[in-house]
């Protein structure tokens, strides 16, 4: 048998486990009362010497153990996680580490490393002894043995006494008491058959199968009874809140729970069978078990409680049914189309002045909304699991490239559209391994820099102004914006003499033009891929920009939509066209006096309450000629940081509309992102707001550069 | 095993049992006892030669003396073996076999 | 004094592990091929424990037990048998023997170990 594979998986498994219950260990040293950590802690060790048995390695499995049971007590709450000994357990932690080493080489343990071990182990019991000693005059700390003897048992070479001698080497005999009123008299009794009984108290760090194992070879002759330390009740009812929700029957809730050994399972069962051959109902179970003085009632009751509680999970679970992701979009299309259908009345009443109508198409433009939202809401999931994805990316890339890195994640359950859930994991990916790649410096720099040697990647999510914001941020040195310029310089995207802002620089490395290899290794990080990831994310009708700042780090913010298929709009004319503006970029609508006309015609901005407004008058972004009505209004808009102000010629107010895509064919248009059908029937085009602004950004510099 | 009788007009018949105590042996001592209990005396049990003992010999001793007590009789171990001390302990059958304070 | 346990089992290699982790437990070992062989050697020592195979050429498991539970001197002696998890049938059978004590094969050294220590420690 070539174990040699599965050692290799052993050798992973266990450092994997071991940084695991490093990063526990230090988080822990933050946020002591954390239980999930120590769980975290407390499996790694356990799963350590789990396998570590199987192979055989017993030093390991010696030393582990030791760990385990001081884990155990912490666990418990017996002891405190003291600075000190969260130190010991982190060199407990290297020490099982440089104990798996010589495994590869199969060569036997070093002197150093006995002696490491022996001072390790020597140190771990010294926690056990001091400590222990508190808590050892607690009766319920014992466990509880009754035994009676069957007569055959000494006949059988099954002596009682060699029962009593085995417990006393699981741990100490505190009380025996010997019973022996079963004993006929003189004259009555068989000399070879047994009748004795015996009530124990023990004091055992043995889990409630070993205990039960003593008397695997007696159980048919005897009677047997026991019961577990108080400690050991409280650990079974922890277990039993936690009982995952995949199993819902009383007694593999027992048994999982160590309340109950499957033998003892099997007994229950068998009596509650042999109940109900006599006719009538059978017993519950649980009476059994408590009848028999197997489990104590308290924890019987829990079981149940917790049976009772996954079993409604589970019919909330059998609640959940599973929709093709095609009936949903069709749902929310005609969704969209009642929208727009309703609109349509209510225009058509207002127009004919019919006023009870009117108000009847308010209550169904109300109820439809509410329909929308559900609708929409369908789609809606969590980007928690997206994130939580890349704890492993990081902790793997991390260990890969040697640094020192964790992941902060927040806001996971902010929800966004299913589909952009899907289609948001692989710029993510590229942006969380291009911070930890190139955004996070070496230790030591890091160190020189006068930071913490840990580095920070960040993923987070939020609402605003209508849009999921996602942030990828790092900690690390920030973008060399002296070298992107010189970089853009070079590959001909700015022209030498250009004083761009800084933000205007970083922004570059989106561009198609910069993204080389060599990039990367010139530049402190950022660079390949780049522009694929902005192409990704305005697929999504998304945006990408960058925020960096010099020896602190740099944040790359994702803006997407809410949902891909409606908007609540805001409707514009044109003369005759109509326009939609995604409602949530509306800031405000101003008149347009004929001074500020003229303004916006020569510098291409207004000064608005002191603010210098960039300003597109849209009749010359579509080439709509000039036509001579009155006045003109301005929309402020706004996109993230940037805002604008759009002149159109009419302002017709809020409406609800679904998106319908252009078709390839219109795909070179710009300023446009999708069209739509008015409840007139008449069709709108859907304003593409963050590529107007820019345009007005644009023509702002182009004006300043003429002024 | 042999048993030395001492003088039946006074103190207690001084019992002396010696070997394996075990099942295997346990018929064979059990007639003893029943031999010694129809004296109706007190008895000291002498087990410092007792090489082995079983829960079958316990079970005898236990009787031996349940019986003898009940027939206004004490029993007291006056000298035991490694072997007997081992299980008296691990079974806390001591204190009932120990000779009684004032006898001591 | 040592305890003493007799290993009867047709492979030597099993009786050899067993022996060795025994030995390391600190009791004394007597090893036996067969029923008949482990019989022989019985003589009139001191058995405190019996580990027996249930298949073995010349006499099987089974009727070793019954045989040992015939013998004035050996027929309380604890007997382990050593079964195979499919040979339920033949672990009755060998508890209606009189060997009431099991271990299933395969098992590990300290798995026997603990068995034993049991049934008679060291």
């Amino acid at each position: 048998m070539d174990l040699n594979p599965a050692l290799q998986t052993f050798i992973a498994e266990c450092q994997e486990l071991l940084t695991q219950m490093e990063e526990s260990l230090l988080q822990l040293e933050n946020d002591s009362g954390n239980r999930d950590l120590l769980d975290a802690v407390f499996r790694a060790a356990h799963t350590i010497k789990g396998s570590a048995g199987l192979f055989g390695f017993d030093p390991i499995v010696r030393f582990t153990h030791q760990v385990e049971t001081l884990l155990d007590r912490l666990r418990d709450g017996e002891l405190v996680l003291s600075s000190a000994l969260s130190a010991l357990l982190l060199r407990c932690g290297d020490h099982i580490g440089a104990l798996i080493l010589p495994i590869t080489t199969d060569a036997p343990l070093a002197d150093d490393l006995i002696n490491a071990d022996a001072a390790l182990s020597a140190e771990l019991a010294a926690i056990g002894t001091t400590d222990a000693a508190a808590g050892t005059d607690v009766a319920a700390d014992l466990w509880s043995i009754s035994l009676r003897f069957g007569p055959e048992v000494l006949r059988n070479g099954m002596d009682p006494l060699s029962f009593i001698r085995y417990l006393s080497t699981l741990g100490e005999l505190v009380e025996v008491q010997t019973r022996y009123d079963r004993l006929p008299s003189f004259t009555e009794i068989d000399p070879e058959a047994c009748y004795l009984d015996f009530d124990i108290r023990l004091r055992s760090d043995a889990d409630r199968a070993t205990i039960d194992g003593v008397f695997d070879f007696v159980r048919d002759d005897c009677e047997i009874l026991i019961q577990p330390p108080t400690s050991h009740t409280e650990q079974v009812l922890e277990r039993i809140a936690e009982f995952p929700a995949n199993h819902t029957l009383l007694g593999e809730i027992l048994v999982a729970s160590t309340a109950l050994t499957p033998a003892q399972l099997d007994a229950g069962l068998a009596a509650q069978q042999a109940a109900t051959d006599v006719p009538g109902s059978a017993p519950p179970l649980g009476e059994i078990l408590v009848a028999g003085g197997t489990v104590a009632p308290v924890v019987v009751d829990a079981a149940l409680d917790r049976q009772q509680q996954l079993r409604q999970q589970k019919s909330q679970d059998n609640r959940l049914i599973r929709v093709d992701a095609d009936k949903l979009d069709q749902l929310i299309t005609l969704v969209g189309e009642l929208v727009i259908a309703g609109s349509g009345i209510h225009a058509g009443a207002q127009r004919a002045g019919l006023s009870d109508i009117v108000e009847s198409a308010a209550t169904l433009a109300r109820l439809v909304e509410e329909v929308r939202d559900s609708a929409l809401g369908l789609r809606m999931v969590q980007i928690g699991p997206t994130f939580q994805r890349f704890q492993r990316v990081v902790r793997d890339v991390s260990r890969e490239i040697g640094k020192d890195i964790e992941l902060e994640i927040s806001g996971g359950d902010t929800e966004l559209d299913k589909t952009v859930v899907e289609r948001i994991g692989d710029p993510l990916m590229h942006l969380v391994r291009n911070a930890m790649d190139h955004g996070i410096e070496p230790t030591e720099q890091r160190l020189a820099a006068g930071k913490t040697a840990r580095a920070r990647v960040g993923l987070h999510a939020y609402h605003d102004s209508g849009s999921i914001v996602i942030e990828v941020s790092d900690d690390g040195g920030g973008l060399n914006t002296e070298k992107i310029r010189l970089k853009a310089v070079e590959r001909g995207l700015l022209s030498a003499s250009a004083t761009p802002t800084t933000q205007e620089i970083n922004q570059l490395i989106f561009e198609p033009g910069f993204s080389t290899a060599d990039a990367v290794s010139n530049l402190s990080g950022r660079g390949v891929g780049m522009d694929v990831v902005r192409r990704n994310i305005e697929a999504l009708r998304g945006t990408i920009d960058i925020d960096s700042q010099p020896g602190s780090g740099t944040t790359v913010r994702i803006r997407l939509p809410l949902t891909l298929a409606i908007i609540d709009g805001f409707l514009v004319g044109l003369g005759a066209a109509r326009y939609v503006l995604p409602l949530d970029v509306v800031v405000e609508c101003i008149e347009l006096s004929a001074a500020d006309r003229r303004a916006v015609t020569d510098q291409g901005f207004l000064n608005i309450r002191g603010e210098a407004l960039p300003v597109l008058r849209l009749r010359d972004a579509f080439d709509l000629g000039d036509h001579d009505c009155r006045r003109e209004n301005i929309v402020v808009v706004r996109f993230g940081a940037l805002k604008a102000g759009l002149v159109v010629d009419e302002l017709l107010g809020e409406l609800q509309t679904v998106i319908k895509p252009l078709g390839k064919l219109f795909s070179f248009l710009q300023g446009i992102s999708g069209s739509t059908i008015l409840g007139s029937g008449d069709v709108a085009l859907i304003l593409d707001v963050p590529g107007l602004i820019k345009r007005a950004e644009a023509h702002r510099s182009q004006g300043l550069s003429v002024a | 095993m042999s048993r030395k009788a001492g003088s039946r007009a006074k103190g207690p018949t001084p019992l002396r049992l010696d070997g394996d105590l075990t099942i295997y042996a346990v018929s064979a001592l059990h007639q003893r006892l029943l031999a010694v209990l129809n004296e109706a005396r007190p008895v000291d049990l002498d087990l410092s030669e007792v090489a082995e003992i079983d829960s079958a010999g316990i079970q005898q001793l236990l009787l031996f003396k349940r019986e003898v007590e009940a027939l206004g009789h004490p029993v007291r171990v006056v000298a035991h073996s490694d072997a007997v001390a081992e299980v008296f302990g691990l079974l806390n059958l001591t204190p009932a076999f120990a000779p009684p304070a004032n006898a001591a | 004094m040592a305890k003493t346990i007799l290993v009867v089992d047709d492979s030597a290699s099993l009786r050899q592990v067993v022996s060795i982790a025994l030995k390391g437990g600190g009791y004394d070992v007597i090893e036996a091929c067969d029923g008949k062989d482990a019989l022989s050697k019985l003589g009139g020592q001191k058995i405190n424990l019996i580990i027996s195979d249930v298949n073995m050429p010349n006499m099987d498991g089974i009727t070793f037990v019954k045989e040992v539970k015939q013998l004035p001197n050996y027929k309380f002696t604890p007997i382990i048998m050593l079964t195979t998890e499919s040979q339920e049938s033949k672990k009755q059978e060998g508890q209606a023997a009189g060997a009431k004590a099991w271990v299933v094969k395969p098992f590990k050294p300290e798995q026997m170990l603990a068995a034993v220590s049991k049934l008679v420690l060291p």
